[in-house]
């Protein structure tokens, strides 16, 4: 990394950094195998470790490209490139705060990432599932998308996965693996990890937790994004939020009342970074990153 | 300015996300409203007009005496007679009124209800239209026409009265300025009496005792000094002739003598001569004459004085004395009259000087005489002339009230304007929309931008555009034309009763 490499983008900088975080071998880690011994978890990831959950891995893309632009993925071509661009700069912060900066310490489990709001219908599977795709396809970072959501109109409905097996049966440690969970999707670096069913038994919030906690630990090379509820209609917000390394709440514009904002984010305050990221803004004379200021990417 | 913009679309934005909210507030307004409407009952108003000449008797017998009564006084005092409580009262009894009546205190509730709601209104001079507004446009009718009845048949009654009043006034008129009158008449007499000396009288020719008096003294006087001038030229007379005469002096007169007619002869003759010649026969006669009287003359001695102490009482001398006489005693009476009426004289002036303004008390007392005698004299015709309108009142049916509209039954109510009160109602429903949006927007806390993103003091990862999806654009058309159906059809249902109500209402006819 040299004086002229400075110019480069973020996201390559950032890259470079993550594949050299995750030179060091996993077993180099006691405190992590020492939690699950504590845990008494016999689960695939208790094995050595899988750096990449995609390499080696030719499955045929379960959900389509159609599929995906069904559940809100913008085309850059069609949709003109305005909220593509937007959604860059938002990309471009979340691995800012995600990595941290150049010569600055990543902030812990850095790389999982939870993305919630205070109210439904704000947004979250679109951003979520927008920046998951831009940043699989711009930065080359692998990102797992996961659900966590049961409600309609989660990521794993729109997907038609409503039924697969996915999160809840890893968790109640089945014999399934997580590669054989995960779905990839027609995006490159990009797969989805469904909510599952658990088999219809009831599992304790902090188990799942621990459970995202051991696959972000696990795949640290990985930016782990999850889709979750609303914080003021459901306690996985407030759950997940100790154990992820950021947290970006979605408001949407003109709509989420600031009393309720301020009530969600008391509850994700755990969280060691709780970005905002404001959605859906009509504005009146065009330009919404006007004011933001980021010259670079105007053009 | 670009706050302004800004605080627009924020409150377009805010009254689109709640624009059900919106469109349920104006429908719920527009038909609770068009609910109220439709139940305010119909009200019929019937109406009558009246000519009453309500004062037709007071106004011929008292002009110029009492005060004209003006449109409004008049207006009152109709709408005093014709809603009394009597009155009221017997047009409960006499119309439906009194089914709903059971107790005293409806009873009394009615009547007041009744003088509020029955209109009396002036339509110029002895002109009034009576109304009275129902639900029931049967009802309406019948009050109006049933006051109408009461009224005339009272009022019949009240000309009677109004009569007999105004001749009860006339007469007590007449009796005061009678008690008046003769006070005046009294105290003038007595002033008259006092003062009559002094005071110019119409009797005298307009002059005054005391002004006579003047005259008389200065006449008096005058007759005086003529007197005594006569009697000083009588007493020079007297003078001047002998008491007695004598007999010479008595006989010369008879007879001329010789010389004498000498002389004239000869004056004759001289005269002939320087006209006629000497043988002129007159002159010859003449000289005659001259001759025969020469030689007569130169015959006869020369006379002798008579004898003395033969003497006579001269007669004029005798004359005169009898005048000194009378013209003496005349002094003497002018003397005593002018004495008498100087006294008199002296006696008036006094008086004069002592009452200065006596003149103008009297021509005071006078006035007031006879303006009491005036107005008593028009009383007097006046009440003579009640009596003959009286006469053709009880003769001749005079036009004193006569219904010039009679009541009818009204089939088109009056009220309530009920196209006035749904329009209103529309335009309170859409304006309780517009207000709850614009109260929304007021009271939103939402965050519309990036600045007020900040303020939350959080890393901000930035700002995502609405995204137009086909998904989208497939909500918000659906959307936005269902919120302008809605719209629409309450507009079109608002139509629907303007019209509906526009056809059977006064207002458009």
């Amino acid at each position: 990394m040299t004086i002229d490499d400075k110019r480069s983008h973020l996201i390559e900088r950032a890259a470079a950094r993550l594949r050299q975080a995750a030179a060091p071998p996993p077993e180099a880690d006691p405190g992590a195998g020492a939690a699950r011994e504590r845990a008494g978890l016999h689960s695939v990831f208790a094995l050595a470790p899988k750096p990449d959950l995609f390499e080696g891995r030719n499955r045929p893309a379960v959900i389509e490209t159609a599929t995906l632009a069904k559940a809100g993925l913008i085309d850059a071509d069609r949709q003109g490139a305005r909220v593509v661009e937007e959604l860059r700069i938002a990309q471009n912060n979340l691995l800012r705060y995600a990595l941290g900066e150049p010569g600055a310490p990543a902030a812990r489990s850095g790389n999982l990432v939870m993305i919630t709001s205070a109210l439904a219908k704000e947004g979250k599977s679109f951003i979520a599932l927008n920046l998951a795709a831009g940043i699989a396809r711009q930065a080359e970072r692998r990102v797992l998308l996961i659900d966590t959501d049961a409600r309609p109109g989660s990521l794993g409905r729109m997907f038609g996965l409503g039924m697969a097996p996915g999160l809840l049966d890893l968790t109640r440690g089945g014999a399934r693996d997580l590669e054989d969970l995960a779905v990839p999707t027609a995006c490159e670096n990009l797969e989805f990890l469904p909510l599952g069913n658990g088999g219809g038994e009831a599992l304790p919030r902090a188990r799942i937790a621990e459970r995202i906690a051991e696959i972000g630990r696990r795949y640290s090379e990985h930016l782990i994004m999850l889709d979750t509820a609303p914080c003021l209609a459901s306690s996985d917000p407030h759950a997940l939020a100790p154990i992820v390394g950021q947290t970006v709440f979605v408001i949407a514009a003109g709509f989420t009342q600031q009393a309720d904002i301020e009530a969600a984010l008391d509850l994700v305050q755990t969280c060691p970074v709780v970005s905002l990221l404001l959605n859906k803004i009509r504005s009146w004379n065009g330009h919404s990153f006007g004011s933001y200021g980021h010259p670079a990417v105007q053009g | 300015m670009e706050q302004w913009y800004r605080l627009v679309w924020q409150g377009l934005m805010t009254a689109w996300r709640r624009r059900w909210l919106l469109v349920a507030t104006a429908w719920g307004v527009c038909l609770l409203g068009w609910g109220i409407v439709a139940l305010i009952p119909n009200s019929y108003e019937s109406d009558a007009r009246l000519y009453v000449d309500a004062d037709a008797i007071l106004t011929p017998l008292l002009r110029g005496i009492a005060i004209d009564q003006n449109t409004q006084s008049q207006l009152e005092m109709m709408q005093e007679t014709l809603l009394s409580r009597p009155n009221l009262e017997k047009l409960i009894d006499i119309t439906p009124l009194n089914l709903s009546i059971t107790n005293r205190t409806q009873r009394q509730a009615m009547v007041a209800r009744l003088g509020a709601t029955i209109k009396v209104a002036s339509q110029g001079r002895n002109l009034f239209t009576i109304s009275y507004r129902n639900s029931n446009p049967q009802l309406a009718h019948d009050v109006v026409a049933a006051l109408l009845n009461i009224f005339i048949e009272r009022a019949t009654r009240t000309n009677r009265a109004d009569m007999s009043n105004a001749q009860r006034f006339l007469d007590n008129q007449i009796a005061f300025y009678v008690s008046q009158l003769s006070a005046a008449e009294q105290r003038r007499a007595a002033f008259l009496r006092k003062y009559m000396d002094i005071l110019p009288l119409q009797s005298n020719g307009g002059v005054s005792r005391l002004d006579s008096a003047r005259v008389t003294v200065r006449n008096l006087e005058w007759q005086l000094k003529d007197a005594m001038a006569r009697r000083a030229a009588l007493q020079q007379e007297e003078s001047m002739t002998p008491p007695v005469i004598t007999e010479a002096t008595a006989l010369g007169s008879d007879a001329a003598s010789p010389q004498a007619r000498l002389v004239a002869a000869e004056e004759k003759l001289a005269e002939l001569r320087t006209r006629y010649t000497d043988r002129f026969p007159d002159v010859i006669a003449a000289r005659r004459l001259v001759a025969t009287l020469r030689a007569e003359l130169a015959k006869a001695p020369k006379k002798q004085a008579p004898p003395p102490g033969f003497t006579l009482p001269n007669p004029v001398y005798d004359q005169l004395k009898m005048r000194m006489i009378e013209a003496d005693a005349t002094i003497s009476a002018l003397r005593a009259q002018l004495d008498s009426a100087r006294q008199d004289l002296a006696r008036m002036e006094a008086l004069a000087r002592a009452a200065p303004e006596v003149e103008a008390q009297y021509q005071g007392l006078d006035r007031d005489y006879e303006v009491l005698r005036k107005n008593y004299e028009e009383l007097l015709a006046r009440r003579q002339a009640s009596n003959i309108t009286e006469a053709a009142d009880t003769t001749a049916d005079k036009v004193r009230l006569r219904i010039i509209d009679p009541p009818q039954i009204p089939t088109i109510p009056v009220a309530p304007n009920r196209l006035l009160l749904v329009s209103l109602v529309l335009l309170a429903g859409l304006g309780a929309a517009a207000g709850l949006a614009v109260l929304l927007a007021q009271t939103d806390s939402s965050i519309a931008d990036l600045g007020q993103l900040r303020e939350f003091g959080r890393p901000v990862l930035g700002g995502i555009s609405v995204v137009t999806a086909p998904r989208q654009r497939h909500i918000f058309y659906p959307q936005a034309v269902g919120v302008m159906l809605a719209v629409l059809v309450l507009i079109a249902v608002y139509g629907g009763l303007a019209a509906e109500f526009a056809s059977n209402h006064r207002i458009l006819l």
